[in-house]
């Protein structure tokens, strides 16, 4: 694919990725490795290398398909077109709450989903958990149905996550700083 | 919006500066955090509320409604929300871009071949590293969540869309999408009974 296709094929996605980039990855299989782009072991890949490195899930992969395809410019195309939507979508939505804020649409869209985006950020808080306090991800789903599946604990990630807590919390240390205390008691004690 | 929170925000001047400083705001957080969307929030959340004070906790509040709904990554639709909010395009370019540089780095430098990276990734005192810096992003968003909690629970309903939301994600796996389009339609037809009991007391 040259650049330009690139653009307007991660341009689509952007326009889809409703909920956030895991909803990426089906778009990805059907369209791309179904198409004969990407190849199932370097999508497999792509997924391990997601797992392991900072950023967004949707841009490590536009990032990733578009330098297998054509190399830097590839990769800058692809990412660019990602995000390209977000810049029409987010700013009309200002403009729409701005002007219709007194409208019963928008007052009963910011009723519905003040709870529910701190309810996303609460099970964000439970999915964290599960790739770093526990060694599985929560079993909610087993317990609720009453069936009790243990989960394994690593005990130092708890004052850790303590230690963090207070710090951000009761002093004026910045968050880089507290994190990169973080990674070094991660990597003495959780490796 | 509540006065006495307005009061607390400082606007800072609306000069290129701000652009640089939005610009390395975002750099900082998207290079320091693990596990995309949320974790960065919560970074943004500590950097733009907590630190400069250049949002209050209901305008933080307003954008996650916005930035969850519109299709698109969480990270980057912040980036450009607050981007915009605070100098428009420039903003909004600026903040997006120090959002986007750092994973674009390093997944070129991975796809380019660089196995050193990938192995070196893999290694496990830096997976022992990002395990720590997931407790930290833990503890960021536990805090975060305390606030809009302050914020956003008042009543039964606000209970019941939090709980149902959490279930849904954590346990079941819910698509979001989904759960978007109820949590609005709740919402709407939440505040139209309101409105309707209201016209009715005053007749």
């Amino acid at each position: 694919m040259t650049p330009f296709s690139l653009f307007l094929h991660f341009m689509i996605y952007g326009f889809l990725c409703f909920g956030g980039g895991y909803m990426l990855i089906p778009f990805i299989t059907s369209d791309l490795v179904n198409g004969g782009y990407l190849s199932q072991s370097a999508f497999a890949n792509l997924s391990s290398i997601a797992q392991i490195t900072p950023g967004p899930i949707g841009l490590n992969t536009a990032t990733y398909v578009g330098f297998l395809q054509s190399g830097v410019f590839g990769s800058i195309a692809a990412s660019l077109g990602l995000v390209t939507p977000a810049f029409l979508l987010v700013i009309a939505a200002l403009k729409l709450l701005k002007r219709y804020k007194d409208t019963v649409w928008i007052k009963g869209f910011l009723a519905g989903m003040k709870p529910a985006s701190l309810g996303f950020t609460c099970a964000a808080l439970l999915i964290f958990a599960g790739m770093s306090i526990f060694t599985s991800s929560l079993p909610f789903a087993d317990w609720f149905k009453g069936v009790w599946t243990s989960v394994g604990i690593r005990w130092w990630a708890l004052p850790v996550t303590a230690l963090a807590a207070v710090l951000l919390k009761k002093t004026k240390i910045p968050f880089p700083v507290v994190l990169l205390i973080c990674a070094l008691c991660g990597a003495f004690l959780l490796k | 919006m509540s006065q006495e929170n307005k009061s607390e925000v400082i606007t800072p001047p609306g000069n290129w500066q701000l652009d640089l400083s939005l610009f390395l705001a975002f750099l900082k957080i998207a290079s320091v955090t693990v596990g995309g969307g949320y974790a960065i929030l919560a970074a943004a959340r500590e950097e733009f509320v907590e630190r400069r004070r250049w949002l209050s906790d209901d305008d933080f509040s307003e954008m996650m409604t916005v930035i969850i709904t519109v299709p698109g990554l969480l990270a980057i639709n912040s980036a450009i929300y607050l981007g915009w909010r605070l100098h428009r395009f420039t903003g909004a370019f600026a903040a997006a871009f120090g959002a986007l540089l750092p994973s674009v780095t390093v997944i070129m430098l991975i796809a380019a071949g660089l196995s050193a990276i990938t192995g070196f990734l893999q290694s496990p005192w830096v997976q022992g590293a990002f395990k720590g810096i997931l407790c930290g992003i833990i503890a960021m968003i536990g805090l975060s969540a305390v606030k809009m909690g302050k914020s956003n629970l008042k009543n039964l309903f606000d209970w019941c869309v939090v709980i149902v939301s959490i279930v849904g994600i954590a346990a079941y796996h819910w698509n979001p999408a989904i759960l978007i389009v109820c949590a609005i339609a709740a919402g709407i037809l939440k505040v139209s009974l309101g409105e309707g009991k209201k016209q009715e007391e005053k007749q």
